[in-house]
């Protein structure tokens, strides 16, 4: 076994790059302080934080300023097992290859230098470089195709080799914007204001500093991301082209930049299958941009990134980037780019690809803490276990493994349970949230509250919306077109009757609907309903994980009577035994 | 041969004088029995310090020849050239009695007559800690290695995973009485360790084909107790020792296992190996050291030709680490190899965090035995300087289907975590452990995994009844882990230890004062003394030229005309040791030039009670 150092070091140092934190022992600060430079959390599911150090961890650390030597003393000092020879030697790898190449527009052409030049004729080596890399005779540095900027960094850093970025954004064309913030109270929370600062470095209007720009946030869900983008364009103070997964989210962003911003009505345009309106800030969705057949590059609505002077792009919810949009992306590397998340979890593990082309992580604020702060509403959150009557249990049963979980999501007697919540919950807005459009039209029938798809019209959908806003509406019930940017901030009550297998991301979204917080303060609740016995029980433990490794507790309830887990008193012997 | 095995067979004329012995009879006067007394450490150091230079030196030349294999008397002699250590082989001869006399060394007779003299195994590591320690610098502890590669996983917790499969399911055998292959694949698939890099030494035929770490798996396994034959089927049933070791701390357990791997892959006819094994343990742990300063290091030429082979089962076992730089390349133990240290690092991080994710976090102090419990139920997702574990649905419904409750799987996690349950895994095992009867669905709810443990039970091969066929014939070629020499029945010499010249045959029949004061003789009378030494291994001596010399005779060599001449070395005695220093080369000495003689036979002076006058 690996000889314990010191017993009351809070960092256990894995030769993966997986640090624990243990944040009940002393030293917990400094080495949170010491973790939060150099890796990023992965989770903090109870009193031990996941860390994880990954190159882009540490070449971000070294571009703020860490060298190795601190690093891996800070490590040393706080490790209880000491630091594996293996992490050691990658941190000093990974730290000694940041710096070692830069791109910089010199002579009015884009050069690749390098510290070493062995350097550069090994990644002019590389493969992938075909045809983008044109080293000069002398070594000195090598020519760059101005429009593999990215593609080049990409995979450069792929390979394991940063490139530090200075050739430069383009400033995009002036849009005089300031935000509606009235003195007395900031328009932007301080934390909004420091992810915008950490996104933009230097690179605020006027500065003319090349260096900062582009890179991702990750906020919770109801903490207002949408302002860290009104931010960014705010300090930048240049057009803007916003992307955002469907029409609902293109209104929401506009009307908040109405809300927020100096922007006329004649600076903002949305730019989505129904209308096509390009203006200084512009909100269009992914999907037209994916959408085919134009002439230039099979693409029709290329024209939008290229045939203005943007200067930053924001890729609301830049988890779900779709491939034709990150290959856009990677031809805009002088255009600033924000992506903004809750969850950077790709179901597709193209996580890289977001690093590469939009930028790494700038900035992150856990779950919990917001709570804490108050900026985001306290949640519970409860899994209600409902039985199936003997029907539903029998054609479960007899049914083929694919079909289980259908007749497991719909269980009929799940409208009982939605019933009882609601009344409880009287006098609370409520979303009904399901993935299958039979069961959602049965409830929406049942329970006689208007139904939300994604088949709806927009404009009827965003009526749905507004009358829930303003309070006419009690409750809706919602398919998956609710799993983002749906803005609906009075929503305190979630009943989750079905969802996509064990998708975590989803589970958040779903939560993050109403985590708004609320005008008199109060506790959000979230209900997952999983039918009793069923997989539905195992996906929805695998669903939850995300959360739970983010602090939330769901409590377990059966119904009928809602019996807690927690309540139970423990099972005799012969209770679950074999 | 453990001490305690040898005490039991000894027989009571033996017992008898053994007890009597000077380093035995305090002790036992204490109220210790004879098997503690004479495993007692602070009694070897004791004896270390105060034993006669010859008897130190003979036992430590056993060390470096024979380890803890049997060995013939003659074999310890010298065959010509320069003696070991310098000692006559009449003082060789002596110091063994003193060894038996003292509790250290045994001897057995053959049936065929000839004589084995055994070191008791469990002393070897004890007698050359003290008698061979190595001497290594560590390298200073600011320097850092490069090129170090990940740690492997300590080699109990690769055991554990692979005997946790083990008991899942069974090894069933074939009629043949081999495991098949898929079988075996699994278990090696279940271990995260370099099959390349696993030692196979012996494999009984049953055993041909098996993928090395399953080989290890099973060897270790069988060693350890904690796998067994039942029929058809090699089952992981702890027995009492197997128990006792998942309940040691477990950097001892760790030691333990080290020990049993020693046993169980070094080979057993080769000492060489054994004392680089033994000598490793005394580097300190957690400091590097250079491959080259410890081969260079080794007590003999074998142990550091041997050493590497050792370091790299270290490596694979996760005991040790390497690294180097440009001076060189450097291992480091990662674990406590010393006894005696162990103490010193033991930390009461036994427990392992049970977090609300369903996952347990697993540090190294963990015992084994939590582990094996903890296999029962949740999947390993990971190993490195901690293991991470995932409480998981299909080991947990195994586990019911094996008889598991869950008031037991509570409890067990309880134990393992030192903590009350997470709300949330006590809820997943409440899914988990649920009964199937109560299930709405029927039939169905029944646990795949519990229908796969019902299967393979199943016709053909019922891997939990006995096939009414001999028991263990499995492990039988491989089971020796403490290997019997030769396989014959052992009777032991009860004679007393001869420390007279009545150890030397023939010794009686000589003139007294040929052993007593060197005096001038005869040619002829001259040479039976030259030859009778010569026959004894014995020195004598000499004057020469009016010197006096000792001189350790080999050979009697005819001279020119008719003469003859005395062919051995010249030596002389350390101060305060008495240690003989022989001349590099042997030289011969004309009958004529010798003058005054006497033949140095051990144990003679003790019993004229003066030293000879010379």
């Amino acid at each position: 076994m690996t000889l314990s150092r010191s017993n009351l070091a809070p960092i256990i140092a894995q030769s993966d790059g997986t640090l624990l934190l243990d944040e009940r022992l002393p030293g917990f600060a400094e080495a949170q302080e010491l973790l939060r430079a150099i890796a990023e959390l992965q989770k903090r599911p109870g009193h031990l934080h996941t860390y994880h150090v990954t190159p882009v961890t540490v070449w971000n650390a070294a571009a703020s300023g860490w060298t190795a030597a601190r690093a891996l003393g800070g490590l040393r000092a706080l490790s209880r097992y000491g630091v594996p020879g293996p992490l050691e030697r990658e941190l000093a790898l990974q730290f000694a290859r940041y710096g070692q190449l830069r791109l910089a527009a010199q002579g009015g052409e884009l050069r690749l230098l390098a510290a070493d030049p062995a350097m550069l004729e090994s990644v002019a080596a590389l493969r992938v470089m075909n045809g983008w890399l044109r080293v000069r005779e002398d070594g000195a540095y090598a020519v760059v195709r101005p429009d593999a900027r990215g593609w080049l960094k990409r995979e450069l850093a792929l390979a394991g080799y940063p490139v530090i970025d200075e050739a430069g954004y383009r400033s995009g064309q002036p849009l005089p914007v300031t935000l509606r913030g009235d003195g007395a109270s900031p328009a932007l929370r301080g934390y909004q204001r420091e992810a915008v600062d950490a996104l933009l470095g230097g690179a605020a209007a006027g500065t003319g500093a090349p260096a900062g720009g582009s890179g991702v946030v990750v906020l919770p869900c109801g903490a207002g991301k949408t302002w860290v983008g009104i931010g960014a364009i705010a300090s930048l103070s240049c057009e803007t082209l916003i992307l955002t997964p469907n029409t609902v989210s293109v209104t929401q962003w506009i009307r908040e930049l109405r809300r927020a911003t100096t922007l006329g009505d004649e600076q903002i345009g949305a730019y989505t299958g129904e209308r096509k309106e390009v203006r200084p800030v512009t909100v269009a969705t992914y999907q037209v941009l994916s959408s085919r057949g134009g002439k230039r590059g099979g693409n029709a609505h290329w024209p939008l990134f290229q045939d203005r002077n943007w200067g930053l792009i924001i890729y609301d919810e830049v988890h779900l980037l779709p491939a034709p949009v990150f290959r856009l992306t990677a031809e805009l590397q002088a255009t600033r780019r924000l992506g903004l998340t809750a969850t950077l979890v790709r179901e597709d593990g193209r996580e890289g690809d977001v690093f590469a082309l939009v930028g790494p992580k700038a900035y992150e604020a856990p779950w919990k803490s917001l709570e804490e702060e108050g900026w985001i509403a306290e949640a519970a959150c409860s899994e209600v276990r409902v039985p199936m009557d003997a029907g539903c249990a029998e054609r479960y049963a007899d049914a083929p493994a694919r079909a289980r979980s259908r007749i497991a999501g719909e269980n009929p007697r799940k409208a009982e349970v939605v019933r009882a919540l609601l009344a409880r919950h009287e006098g609370e807005q409520a979303l009904v949230i399901g993935q299958y459009l039979d069961q959602l039209r049965t409830l929406s029938r049942e329970l006689d509250l208007p139904l939300v798809t994604g088949d709806m019209p927009h404009g009827e959908r965003q009526t749905l919306f507004d009358r829930f806003n303003r309070g006419e509406l009690r409750a809706l019930v919602l398919s998956k077109v609710a799993n983002f940017a749906v803005d609906l901030p009075d929503a305190a009550v979630a009943v989750q009757v079905s969802g996509s297998f064990g998708s975590r991301q989803e589970e958040a979204q779903r939560l993050g609907r109403i985590l708004r917080p609320k005008r008199d303060g109060a506790a959000a609740s979230f209900y997952s309903l999983v039918s009793e016995h069923t997989d539905e029980v195992e996906y929805a433990r695998r669903r939850q994980r995300f959360l739970i490794q983010q602090g939330y507790r769901y409590e377990v309830r059966h119904w009928p009577g809602e019996r807690s887990e927690r309540d139970a008193p423990r099972a005799p012997a012969a209770e679950g035994s074999g | 041969m453990r001490t305690r095995d040898i005490v039991m067979e000894l027989p009571d004329a033996a017992l008898s004088w053994l007890r009597e012995g000077p380093w035995t009879a305090p002790r036992l006067s204490g109220g210790a029995s004879l098997a503690d007394a004479l495993t007692d450490p602070s009694r070897a150091a004791a004896w270390v310090n105060d034993a006669p230079a010859s008897a130190r030196d003979a036992l430590k030349l056993i060390l470096m020849r024979f380890g803890h294999m049997p060995f013939p008397e003659e074999k310890l002699m010298p065959e010509g050239g320069k003696p070991p250590l310098g000692w006559t082989g009449a003082e060789l001869r002596m110091a063994v009695q003193q060894l038996r006399r003292d509790g250290i060394l045994f001897a057995m007779d053959r049936p065929w007559g000839d004589r084995l003299l055994v070191l008791p195994e469990d002393m070897f590591a004890v007698w050359r800690r003290l008698l061979l320690p190595l001497n290594v610098e560590p390298l200073p502890e600011e320097v850092w290695m490069e090129g170090c590669d990940a740690a492997a996983s300590l080699l109990s917790h690769e055991l554990i995973a692979a005997w946790s499969v083990i008991r899942g399911t069974g090894l069933p055998l074939t009629s043949k009485g081999t495991p098949r292959k898929q079988e075996t694949a699994r278990i090696a698939s279940a271990m995260r360790i370099r099959p390349e890099e696993c030692p196979v030494r012996g494999a009984p035929p049953a055993w041909e084909g098996l993928p090395p770490s399953a080989d290890l798996a099973l060897r270790m396994g069988r060693a350890i107790g904690m796998l067994r034959q039942r029929g058809r089927t090699v089952v992981a049933e702890p027995d009492a020792v197997a128990r006792a070791w998942l309940a040691l701390p477990a950097a001892e357990a760790e030691l333990r296992l080290m020990e049993i791997a020693a046993v169980c892959l070094l080979p057993a006819g080769e000492p060489g190996a054994w004392l680089a094994a033994e000598s490793l343990r005394d580097l300190s742990p957690m400091r590097w050291y250079r491959t080259a300063d410890i081969a260079r290091a080794m007590p003999t030429g074998d142990a550091a030709d041997a050493s590497a082979a050792w370091v790299r089962f270290l490596l694979t076992a996760g005991w040790m680490e390497s690294g180097g730089d440009a001076d060189g390349a450097a291992v480091r133990w990662t674990v406590e190899p010393s006894e005696a240290r162990l103490g010193a690092s033991a930390d009461g991080y036994d427990r392992y965090e049970l977090m609300p994710d369903l996952e347990a976090i697993v540090p190294p102090e963990v015992p084994p035995g939590i582990r094996w419990e903890l296999e029962l139920m949740a999947r390993r997702l990971s190993e490195d300087v901690v293991a991470v574990y995932r409480l998981d649905a299909d080991a947990c419904r195994r586990a019911r289907a094996g008889g598991l409750t869950l008031e037991d799987a509570r409890s067990l996690l309880e134990r393992g975590s030192g903590a009350p349950l997470p709300g949330a895994v006590e809820i997943a095992l409440r899914d988990w452990f649920h009964e199937p009867e109560a299930v709405s669905m029927g039939g169905e709810a029944e646990p795949e995994t519990g229908r796969a443990m019902t299967d393979a039970a199943a016709p053909e091969s019922p891997p939990f009844a006995s096939s009414g066929g001999p028991d263990e014939d499995f492990f039988r070629p491989a089971a020796s882990a403490y290997p019997d020499p030769n396989g014959q029945a052992r009777i032991w010499d009860a004679r007393p230890p001869l420390l007279s010249r009545k150890l030397y045959p023939g010794a009686d029949g000589i003139p007294q004062g040929w052993l007593r004061q060197p005096a001038a003789y005869h040619a002829s009378t001259r040479r039976e003394l030259v030859e009778r030494a010569i026959g004894w291994r014995a020195a004598l001596r000499l004057e020469r030229e009016g010197d006096w010399i000792d001189f350790a005779p080999e050979r009697v060599l005819s001279a020119e005309g008719g003469g003859w001449r005395a062919w051995g070395r010249p030596f002389v005695r350390e101060a305060g040791s008495g240690r003989p220093i022989c001349a590099e080369s042997p030289m011969g000495i004309d009958a004529a030039e010798i003058g005054r003689l006497m033949i140095a036979l051990p144990g003679a002076e003790r019993e004229s009670g003066a030293q000879p006058t010379t």
